[in-house]
């Protein structure tokens, strides 16, 4: 785990020694005070919960994180860093899951700094703060399976743009996957587990049962599966490259 | 590397299935969950537990689901998926006593006509979709013969706006089917409420619609005023507008609570149903109000029948004569659905129409617990009911109105320990003997009731057995047709058209009283409304400072137009100073009038305000402080960089 750890951080250093993670939690925080305030008029609803502030999330995710990702492999390959990276004695393994971590801290941090919006809800009424808490464990998981599937998308291609199309449209995917629009193109065909599995891949009703105020083993197993296929799936892509 | 088949595009698709089928088997895993809302609200509560420890036979829970059709519609899924995971959780809480079996059925198969012979049907979740099944059975399999289950209560179709009342449906499930027997109400009234005779047409009056729905559900047994005893077999005592019962009635009353029985109990200061009734020989009745001396006070509860709540923001709209506008009457009030405590009982009513009803309040040091299911608003006053007869026009409610700002209890709920009205053991004898003497029939009545007391031989009890369960109402021509409901008759049946909740108020009171005393505390203990008690508060405050200077406003405003008036009743000719004065007085008239304006609009702005201020602070804040703190830090490293060199 030491080399991860080390990989960990000076991912996590590299982030902070440019304007990325500023412009990456500003943006962020920007973004929630007005798709809560504005858009989820939580003001107006005069109900003591977050849930005005919780239910953008997956949809602010759809375009931030891909952000996030979209540099974690593409512009190692786009400098040629990442034969160093390679040769260096790391396993490919530590280096995924490293680069992962420091991704995940940076996302984790920003959804912390929006604690002013907890306090501002305490200080309005008496809301439920396990709800709350719960609904940020579950904000934090589903941005960790954003991130997961964005760094197999940034291991596959060099061209960081395309990297963030490819995150954004998969991730998207797997938001909407058990609503109408996707099964739709199942049924008829496809045998009923395989639509019960699609179904129950959506982040959406994970991140909405979670944000219930209960954490079940089911969903926090459910992020945990997702995150680690989609960095096996990365680790994978790296090698597959590297051969050719 | 080690694995050369994982690292190839087939070991991606290998991952893909991979991901799939843990997906799968993760989802089929048993609950494990922790719940970390503040009520618990996703985890049974005590009173379920209860129902299921006491089970002593085994019972069967059948889903009737239609999981393929079902499967295109994700919103209903889910809610299936939460119906499934209560009833198992049910099942393993229940040490083995409950198993359960969803089916699905399929057209013209075995397992429909199942289904139907349950009664339960396949409905179309919404227009132009599929029809599914969506019930629930549970069936006592110690009744079966030849296949065919002779005990069994059965949830037609879960309906999604239960989603709250879930646990507590399913455990009144279960408790039915272990106690099979009807449920029997009792009921005592002055009232015509079951049928009677008019006098003035001479003919006889059919039942109020009420109870219809009553006896449709229930076994109901009618007892007379000048009861002694009350049957053993009456599981609830339902007291309709109880006018001077005698003690030894009342002691009856007083012993059935203490017993344990339950008791629905409807009070009423002022019956208008009754000033239409002429009574025997004509004219009417002098007292239209009912209480139940002593009992009330003994349960825990204050209530004056000499007193009436009027209402201003609730009062109903009456047309007095035809042709006129419709005016409001305070007596007459419309409930709304925000009045109404989130109880089983109330909590799903729309709207429950009242009239000139009571006040119930906590008595002091009581040991009960008195919850309110039905509250007026703050804009109440109470008014004697000798005013309330008496006026003829109810204009003069509004005349006669100052609001004595306090909320009013119209229903509530007692709970728990209760001592008897009774403490020095029952009525002395020579008081009920003199109460029989009066009447032969009567007599014969109280022997007849002695008779099966004896049988019963009943011991006096000082304080009640376990906890009492009482609903009581402050009103009771509530349950009259002309406050909810229109009924009219179609091919022989009475068919009720309702216009308010009165009936479905007191079905749930029945229903919630018949069930155990578990079941009665299986609250819906769904999401509460959490206000922004920070922005009410303010609301409130500005509110009466603002008030304040209306009042002074509007007085400076009178008397300028006093004063203008008094000028201009002078003698044909106005001064110059006059005309000054007059000047000087329109002016200050157009200046009250606009500092009005400011304070209501003043009232609004302190709210947005804050709201614009926190919006600020939660967008703009934090990203300011991180913008500030890199500029900062870029700043000194520049300069440093300059000293190095």
């Amino acid at each position: 785990m030491g080399t991860t750890g080390i990989i960990f951080k000076r991912e996590l250093a590299a982030y902070f020694s440019t304007p990325l993670a500023y412009v990456f939690i500003v943006i962020f925080l920007i973004m929630n005070g007005i798709a809560t305030f504005d858009l989820g008029g939580f003001y107006q609803r005069g109900q003591a919960d977050l849930q005005p502030f919780f239910n953008f999330h997956p949809w602010l995710y759809l375009f931030m994180i891909p952000a996030l990702a979209m540099g974690l492999w593409a512009d190692e390959r786009k400098t040629g860093t990442i034969e160093l990276l390679l040769t260096l004695p790391i396993q490919l393994h530590e280096a995924v899951i490293g680069k992962f971590l420091a991704a995940w801290a940076l996302s984790g941090s920003a959804l912390l700094l929006t604690f002013p919006l907890w306090l501002t809800v305490n200080y309005l009424g008496e809301p439920d703060n396990g709800v709350i808490l719960a609904a940020y464990i579950g904000s934090w998981l589903m941005a960790g399976g954003f991130l997961a599937i964005g760094s197999c998308m940034s291991a596959l291609t060099r061209n960081a743009v395309i990297a963030f199309i490819l995150t954004a449209a998969i991730c998207f995917l797997f938001v909407v996957s058990g609503s109408p629009i996707v099964m739709n193109a199942f049924t008829g065909w496809a045998p009923q587990t395989l639509i019960d599995a699609v179904a129950t891949l959506s982040f959406l009703t994970h991140f909405e049962a979670i944000s219930k105020g209960v954490l079940d083993i089911r969903d926090l197993l459910f992020f945990a599966a997702a995150i680690v296929a989609w960095l096996l799936a990365s680790a994978v892509v790296i090698e597959i490259k590297k051969a050719n | 590397m080690k694995n050369k088949a994982l690292f190839s595009p087939a070991g991606l698709a290998l991952i893909g299935i991979a991901l799939l089928i843990s997906v799968v088997v993760i989802s089929s895993l048993p609950r494990l969950r922790i719940d970390l809302t503040q009520d618990d609200l996703y985890t049974l509560s005590d009173g379920t537990r209860e129902v299921l420890d006491n089970l002593e036979r085994p019972i069967e829970l059948t889903f009737f689901y239609s999981e393929e059709a079902i499967g295109q519609m994700p919103q209903v899924r889910a809610y299936g998926n939460r119906v499934q995971e209560l009833l198992r959780e049910m099942v393993i809480a229940s040490n083995g006593n409950l198993t359960l079996e969803v089916i699905d059925p399929e057209a013209f198969s075995a397992q429909e006509d199942l289904a139907t012979s349950y009664g339960i049907q396949a409905v179309p979740l919404a227009a132009g979709r599929e029809e599914v099944y969506f019930g629930v059975v549970a069936a006592d399999p110690g009744t079966r013969v030849d296949g065919e289950t002779e005990v069994y209560e059965a949830i037609p179709l879960v309906r999604p706006d239960q989603e709250e009342f879930l646990e507590y449906e399913f455990s009144r499930l279960i408790n039915r089917v272990l106690d099979p027997e009807p449920t029997v109400v009792g009921l005592i009234t002055s009232l015509d409420i079951d049928g009677g005779f008019n006098p003035a047409t001479e003919q006889a009056t059919g039942a109020w619609a009420i109870m219809d729905t009553v006896r449709y559900m229930y076994d109901v047994r009618r007892l007379q005023n000048d009861v002694s005893s009350i049957d053993e077999e009456i599981d609830i005592l339902m007291l309709v507008h109880p006018q001077e019962l005698s003690e030894t009635t009342l002691y009856a009353i007083d012993q059935f609570v203490m017993r344990g029985g339950r008791a629905l109990v409807f009070v009423d200061p002022n019956s208008d149903t009754q000033t239409q009734i002429m009574v025997g020989g004509g004219g009417y009745r002098d007292n239209l109000g009912s209480e139940l001396p002593g009992l009330l006070s003994a349960w825990g509860i204050d209530y004056d029948a000499t007193q009436v709540v009027t209402d201003q923001d609730l009062a109903l709209f009456v047309t007095l004569a035809q042709g006129q506008r419709p005016t409001a009457h305070y007596g007459m009030l419309g409930v709304p659905r925000e009045h109404f405590a989130n109880d089983i009982v109330s909590g799903q009513l729309q709207v429950m129409n009242l009239s000139s009803a009571g006040s119930l309040n906590p008595a002091d040091a009581s040991q009960t617990n008195f919850e309110p299911l039905i509250q007026t608003s703050e804009q109440t006053m109470m008014m004697g009911t000798d005013f309330f007869r008496e006026m003829g026009d109810p204009t003069l409610l509004i005349d006669d109105f100052v609001s004595e700002e306090q909320n009013r209890t119209l229903a509530a709920r007692v709970s728990g320990p209760a001592s008897s009205a009774f403490p020095d053991g029952p009525p002395s004898t020579e008081t009920a003997a003199t109460d029989a003497d009066a009447d032969a029939s009567e007599t014969e009545q109280a022997a007849a009731d002695s008779d099966s007391s004896e049988t019963a031989s009943q011991e006096h009890l000082s304080a009640s057995v376990s906890d009492i369960g009482v609903i009581v109402v402050a009103d009771s021509d509530v349950l009259a047709d002309r406050m909810w409901a229109q009924s009219r008759q179609v091919a022989g049946q009475r068919v009720i058209n309702a216009f308010a909740s009165n009936g479905d108020f007191v079905i749930n009171a029945l229903d919630n009283l018949s069930g155990s005393t578990e079941l009665i505390n299986i609250r819906s203990r769904g999401r509460y409304a959490r206000p922004f008690t920070r922005v009410l508060a303010l609301q409130r405050e500005a509110d009466e400072r603002l008030r304040e200077r209306e009042t002074n406003l509007l007085e400076r405003l009178s008397e300028t137009e006093e004063q203008l008036q008094a000028l201009n009743q002078g003698s044909g000719t106005i001064s110059p100073e006059q005309e000054a004065e007059i000047e000087r007085f329109i002016q200050l008239q157009l200046d009250t009038r606009r500092d009005l304006r400011e304070v209501q609009f003043e009232l609004n702005n302190e709210i947005d305000r804050l709201g614009a201020v926190l919006k600020a602070i939660n967008t703009a804040l934090i990203p300011a402080l991180i913008i500030i703190a890199v500029l900062i830090a870029t700043l000194l490293r520049n300069r440093r960089r300059k000293q190095t060199r």
